[in-house]
């Protein structure tokens, strides 16, 4: 049997998925379209009570269903507990609207398990609920005495063997317990198989703000506990491969490489983005470049920035305006300010959106004459593909992974040599035929990988490590 | 017959590795029979309890003198240049009207030497206890604070320094080092008359109580434990941080090291910068200063003890702790110096590379079956108790005393 961590898309109930989160919920759809109950158990952690809990397959599609909705809408469409045949015996179904609410309450019980105190106001207020919903109230005795030492004995027990695998690929950094998976599996044997998405804080810390404390010791136990780990790229799997040496890790028996697919969009007819959003009245069809991407400084604004107001500032007749879409996350907004207060290039040349919408997105690849992306160092660098995908020729960074997700299909460059990146813009520029000449390339040969393809490849790698112990 | 030791630190609750000696070779006097007193001169920040002998000197009074010097040198200045410390340090040695002085530690040689020309009356012979070649160990602090680079002025504290423990090397009746290493090398530099070795010691293992013991059980239920003791002294940070390394990853979820004393305040300040540093807290218990029972509890539920000493002269008494314990030792060459003769015991294992010392940690750790001492083995470990070490040290001085 294959369980499904699906804690990260439970999380993201009625909030935009981040893009980890997307990659969890292809593979639990493409779980659910191709595998069996008897195949494969969807499950997740439960931070309240302290342990692993499972969903039926009909509600881990509610679940995904609810995934980007507005909350009210999450409410109203809350969906109902099913039947217990692939439930782990004598632990309750919970419906995911119901369990994000227990778990809270839950929560608050485990916290409180040793005040005598506490848990009669919680046992209170459970019974005030209860009563207001029409249900009997729960007979059992008001909690008086504090548990007794053997109910405080570690909830997290699975019932897992050697036939099992257990597949994680969210954002186990925020709730995983890999401490006690690695204990519960020297104990029972099971499988486990991992997703490593890149190990950029490792590589360029400085570059790195706001990493979650836990993500080097959920990257570290995730390689004690994983017999396999799957990365996105092979410069993740070079990367993790080094790491593993560096610092005397165990090699996990299966190291290997799972290739992510991407959604590609149907651009409306005659859609045009609102001015609202972005004003484009100022952007001739093929006639600007496309930067998309989180603005920090890994991603290297602070070049293509530097690189058009040189050419801006030189007064190069084919210069066309640089089109930057992307959140402001950290440490570019001096680049950003100084941008746009420079009169040589702001408004004429540069055009910035924090977020625009998917349609939007799409209009913009239709219509750039490239895209650029010299970022100084990626797990993989989607932005690449999905140019490419949008059949846009892309002058990307050359650090490995950049330079696998260009396929062939992108041209590479040094991200610190900003003169090097001026002056091929201006070549580029000069003969848009050559550009055109690539696109039309790219249209003809690129194909971009499917999540259908990328879920399938991925459960055919977890398939391979129950061939590897049987 | 009575002695009276000098030292730069109390010794009526000895926590550090020096009082711990001092105060067990006072002990093993008193035990001969011999009525032992002692002078302790010291700043009163770093230690509150002390003897009504002693001599605490209030923070300002050192300013003047840490400005520009070590304060372990200005000791004995901080007292011979006042008047009324001198007048009372007088009375003191006057009133003890001791056999022999014994100076543990060199820096108030310089006190008593002035206080002899002047009161010729209070001559006595003189044993050098040293714990370390001072001159040494000053030239490797002095070249670390400044990255290598010694000044004028660090030359001449060295110099002072090499002078102080010369004379005291030559005027003393009987010069005590901690190892044979310190020994040959006082012997070979100066005109030692005569000179014995005795090692560092420990005392036995306090008895734990069955609620402490309990609560360490409970604390690592379930876990393999490596212990790690030190005080706060930067080198054993040091030692630990380099052997161990920036990542602990290398032991597995659920395995610890425990960090206990003083260092756990180096080591967890520092750690904080760390890039790896929740992954470095989920393999590191902190207990920080503990009370000694706290701490042979702490010992007896190891699975493994640690010793990642690199640098520093003497013996080092963590190590007479370690094999005392009859625990599994993980430990470099340099912590075994002066325990040559226990390097082949079945629980212990040398590494120096750091990457070797983490596999062999991480080893250890996983062991099913750790080797035990053999009767006969732990019998040997006895002799590093205090008690037999300084079996031969009260005659030692009984024959100073009986030769002037």
């Amino acid at each position: 049997m294959i369980y499904m961590d699906m804690t990260s898309c439970l999380d993201y109930i009625g909030r935009n998925p981040l893009g980890i989160v997307r990659v969890e919920m292809n593979f639990v759809q493409w779980a659910l379209r191709n595998k069996k109950a008897s195949e494969i158990t969807f499950c997740y952690y439960d931070r309240g009570l302290g342990r692993i809990s499972y969903l039926a397959f009909s509600d881990a599609q509610g679940v995904l269903n609810q995934i980007g909705r507005p909350a009210g809408a999450v409410a109203a469409a809350a969906v109902q507990p099913s039947s217990p045949s692939v439930q782990e015996p004598g632990v309750p179904s919970h419906s995911a609207f119901r369990a994000l609410a227990k778990r809270g309450y839950c929560g608050l019980r485990a916290t409180f398990r040793n005040c005598p105190r506490m848990q009669r106001v919680l046992f209170r207020a459970e019974c005030f609920f209860k009563r207001l919903r029409g249900e009997s109230v729960n007979s059992a005795p008001m909690p008086l005495e504090p548990p007794q030492a053997e109910s405080l004995a570690d909830p997290f027990v699975v019932n897992w063997t050697t036939d099992d695998i257990f597949v994680t690929v969210g954002l186990i950094w925020d709730y995983l317990p890999l401490e006690k998976i690695y204990a519960r599996k020297a104990e029972q044997g099971f499988k486990v198989v991992g997703m490593i998405y890149d190990l950029v804080p490792y590589k360029v810390p400085e570059y790195c703000l706001g990493v979650p404390p836990s993500f080097f010791k959920s990257v570290v136990d995730l390689i004690w506990c994983a017999d396999e780990i799957l990365t996105i790229s092979k410069l993740t799997k070079q990367d993790v491969e080094e790491f593993v040496s560096k610092y005397q890790l165990p090699h996990p028996t299966i190291v290997d490489v799972s290739y992510l697919g991407m959604d590609v969009g149907v651009l409306q007819d005659g859609y045009v983005p609102d001015r609202a959003e972005l004003d484009v009245s100022m952007l001739r069809p093929g006639k600007f470049v496309l930067q998309v991407g989180t603005m920090e400084p890994r991603k290297n604004h602070a070049l293509t920035l530097t690189a058009w107001r040189l050419m801006a500032k030189e007064g190069f007749p084919e210069l066309m305006p640089l089109v930057v879409v992307g959140a402001q996350a950290w440490g570019v907004g001096d680049v950003l300010e100084m941008a746009k207060r420079d009169r040589c290039l702001s408004p004429k040349y540069f055009v910035h959106s924090n977020r625009v919408s998917d349609q939007t997105l799409l209009w913009l690849y239709k219509n750039c004459f490239m895209t650029v992306y010299p970022s100084f160092y990626e797990g993989w660098g989607l932005p690449i593909s999905e140019s490419l995908v949008h059949g846009k020729f892309c002058l990307t960074g050359d650090n490995g992974a950049l330079v696998e997700a260009g396929a062939g299909y992108a041209e590479h460059l040094s991200p610190f040599d900003v003169m090097g990146w001026a002056r091929r813009l201006k070549e580029l520029m000069q003969h848009p035929e050559e550009v055109e000449s690539k696109n039309a390339r790219i249209r003809a040969e690129y194909k971009g990988l499917s999540w259908a393809a990328s879920s399938a490849a991925f459960f055919g790698l977890v398939d391979q490590l129950q061939e590897v112990r049987s | 017959m009575k002695t009276l030791q000098f030292s730069s630190y109390p010794i009526s609750v000895p926590q550090h590795g020096g009082q711990l000696r001092v105060a067990a070779m006072k002990k093993s006097l008193s035990d001969a029979g011999i009525e032992a007193a002692s002078i302790a001169v010291f700043d009163a920040v770093h230690y509150r309890d002390c003897l009504p002998t002693d001599f605490p000197i209030p923070d300002g009074n050192f300013a003047y003198y840490i400005k520009d010097h070590p304060w372990d040198l200005m000791l004995s200045a901080v007292i011979n240049n006042d008047p009324d410390r001198r007048a009372k340090f007088v009375e003191s040695l006057t009133e003890q009207n001791a056999d022999v002085y014994i100076f543990e530690q060199p820096w108030l040689w310089p006190l008593v030497r002035e206080v002899v020309k002047t009161n010729p009356e209070l001559k006595r012979p003189v044993v050098f206890s040293s714990q370390n070649i001072e001159f040494d160990l000053l030239r490797e602090i002095l070249r670390k604070a400044s990255g290598g680079i010694l000044t004028d002025h660090d030359n001449w504290l060295l110099e002072y320094t090499y002078q102080l423990e010369k004379e005291l090397c030559e005027k003393a009746d009987l010069v005590v080092a901690c190892t044979k290493s310190d020994l040959d090398f006082f012997s070979a530099q100066f005109k030692v008359k005569r000179g014995a070795v005795f090692p560092n010691g420990i005392n036995p293992p306090t008895v734990v109580s069955d609620g402490v013991a309990e609560q360490y059980a409970k604390r690592y239920a379930g876990q393999k434990l490596a212990g790690f003791v030190g005080s706060a002294h930067p080198p054993n940070a040091e030692g630990f941080e380099k052997l161990c390394g920036e990542n602990l990853g290398y032991l597995p979820p659920g395995d610890r090291i425990a960090v206990i004393g003083g260092v756990c305040d180096l080591i967890y300040n520092r750690s904080r910068e760390n890039l790896f540093v929740a992954l470095n807290d989920s393999r590191c218990d902190y207990l920080g200063r503990v009370s000694q029972e706290d701490l042979d509890a702490v010992l007896a539920r190891c699975d493994v003890i640690m010793l990642p000493i690199l640098t520093g002269g003497g013996s080092n008494l963590k190590t007479a702790e370690a094999l005392v314990s009859g625990k599994t030792i993980l430990s470099t060459s340099l912590a075994f110096r002066g325990y040559d003769k226990f390097r082949n015991f079945p629980t212990v294992n040398i590494a120096d590379d750091p990457r070797e010392w983490r596999a062999k940690l991480r080893d250890l750790l996983a062991a099913d079956r750790l080797p035990a001492l053999s009767a006969e083995q732990k019998e040997q470990t006895k002799s590093l108790l205090w008690e037999n070490i300084l079996r031969g040290y009260p005659k030692s001085v009984m024959e100073v005393i009986r030769g002037a």
